[in-house]
């Protein structure tokens, strides 16, 4: 893990998670399937947590879900104050999974729990592409 | 029933910032005070459980071994379970049980950590830290869906609750002389819900510190508690661990009931119900913390902690004592030893020397660590030898 000018960590992948951040640098957004069992996760690991069955693939989400719970954080993990804070949040994927990640685009008074979100990427480096989520356009609801 | 396992030393540092002093050095201090307090000598110590990275060690597992090293003397067990309070004493307990040793140094705390964060604050794992989550945001995430579930009005209600159980126990910690934030004056519930924002909806008055200090707790057979001046027995215990900390989100429906079966299994352990208990030790990392270890504990129902904690009174004259030194928000969170100094403290409520927040006739008091946003949570149950 490295740390960039502005203080934000970049992952350093390892063999267990380069095939994840691979897909996300090509914008695919991936989660574990287990060839034995069907069973879908994250984050990613060696083995299935169902039946610890090892023939794993990667399989793609189509990057809509809703917002679990989230956290508006008015401090930067070093402890710096955050002018502008950032939202933290847990997102339960639409294919039955979940991953902590960051809601973009959307003005803190409007956060909601169950709020519809989707996929954007937020490149860190030539390598890292960051998925993070930001809120369904809600012109079209109206 | 109980485990026929005593605690008969106890050893705290000073408790504060930049105390000058490396962890290890921190632990010898606190090692020193609980010999004392138990009236052994180091050869006495054939058992021992405490984390070792300063010079003079090798860095190799198990750290433990490092301080037979400094002892001079063999160990015949050795522990290296992290964090220590319930976990800890839990294996040093097994130990002595099993008759593996006889007196068993267990230690916590941290030191040295100068001007900056405890590293523990901001877990590295890559699925988790670029989104600039630390530990306190992680209780959040677990806080905010918890009060989305009750509802807008019982979640406002419980906000506003545990905003009265956090400036009841910063006001323990303010009248305890041994407190990191000692002198304060009075905090108000106002106060608390006006605090900067941290990681909403936790404010800064919501959150425990991290600070430097060390406990060291002596864990001992009856035969050789017997023998000691004011033993303590260990009447339960019980742990549980859902995964490793901090390396996924943690999820209200998941990880808000974390450590009730773990409690459960305590009480039956102890023979004891939680109405029993004369004084509770919880791991008020958060203020809301508080509220779900009522209800985990089987205090109350879900949702039910914080009104519960309100309306019953937590101070040292309420019904249900709880954290009246101040707790981790104000009394001392020394990291991996905060479940160990909470530990401590429902130890000296039964010996009578909790000093400020000490309760009347205390027979019974129980002590947690770790909690939702963790993801794992231990309770452990002492009370006065029988």
């Amino acid at each position: 893990m490295t740390e960039n000018k502005s203080g934000m960590f970049i992952p350093e992948p390892s063999w267990l998670t380069q095939p994840f951040w691979d897909n996300a640098n090509k914008g695919v957004l991936t989660r574990q399937k287990c060839k034995n069992c069907g069973f879908e996760f994250f984050p990613p690991q060696f083995a299935c947590r169902q039946c610890l069955g090892t023939e794993l693939t990667w399989v793609p989400s189509k990057g809509r879900g809703r917002i679990y719970s989230f956290s508006v954080l008015h401090m930067a993990p070093d402890g710096r104050p955050l002018v502008n804070p950032t939202i933290l949040a847990d997102v339960d994927l639409d294919e039955g999974w979940h991953m902590m990640t960051n809601i973009e685009d959307c003005p803190v008074e409007q956060l909601e729990c169950d709020m519809e979100v989707s996929l954007k990427w937020r490149r860190l480096s030539d390598l890292i592409n960051l998925p993070v989520f930001s809120p369904v356009n809600k012109r079209t609801a109206s | 029933m109980a485990t026929g396992v005593y605690v008969v030393g106890l050893g705290n540092t000073q408790m504060g910032w930049n105390l000058g002093v490396s962890t290890e050095q921190l632990y010898l201090q606190a090692i020193k005070i609980a010999l004392n307090d138990a009236e052994l000598t180091k050869e006495d110590i054939d058992g021992f459980s405490g984390k070792w990275t300063a010079p003079g060690g090798t860095q190799l597992h198990p750290g433990s071994a490092d301080w037979g090293t400094l002892l001079g003397q063999p160990l015949s067990w050795i522990g290296d379970t992290y964090p220590q309070g319930p976990p800890g004493l839990m294996d040093a307990a097994a130990a002595v049980s099993a008759g593996a040793c006889n007196v068993a140094v267990v230690v916590s705390g941290q030191g040295a950590l100068g001007d900056g964060l405890a590293e523990y604050t901001t877990p590295k794992n890559e699925f988790v830290a670029p989104y600039g989550a630390f530990t306190a945001a992680n209780f959040s995430l677990v806080a905010k869906r918890y009060m989305h579930e009750l509802g807008p009005k019982q979640g406002e209600a419980v906000r506003n609750d545990v905003a009265k159980i956090a400036a009841t126990i910063r006001n323990g910690g303010s009248q305890n002389p041994e407190a990191v934030l000692k002198n304060r004056g009075e905090i108000t519930q106002e106060m608390v819900l006006k605090s900067k924002p941290v990681a909403l909806p936790l404010r800064l008055y919501d959150i425990c510190l991290a600070n430097e200090g060390a406990t060291a707790i002596i864990v001992a057979s009856k035969s050789v508690a017997m023998e000691c001046p004011d033993p303590v027995e260990i009447l339960g215990v019980g742990c549980e661990w859902q995964r490793q900390q901090y390396t996924m989100a943690p999820r209200f429906e998941e990880n808000w009931s974390v450590g009730r079966d773990a409690a459960a299994k305590a009480f039956r352990t102890a023979n004891l119900k939680p109405e029993d208990i004369d004084v509770r030790s919880f791991y008020d990392a958060t203020s809301f913390e508080v509220a779900r270890q009522f209800e985990i504990l089987g205090y109350c129902g879900l949702g039910e902690g914080a009104a519960f904690a309100v309306e019953n009174g937590i101070d040292a004259k309420g019904k249900f004592p709880t954290n009246t030194d101040g707790g981790l928000l104000s009394y001392s969170h020394t990291g991996f030893g905060g479940p160990h100094t909470r530990a401590s403290y429902a130890i000296r409520q039964i010996r009578g020397t909790a000093g400020s927040g000490q309760v009347d006739n205390v027979k019974t008091a129980l002590s947690c660590g770790a909690g939702s946003g963790a993801q794992y949570h231990g309770t452990i149950i002492f009370g006065r030898p029988q």
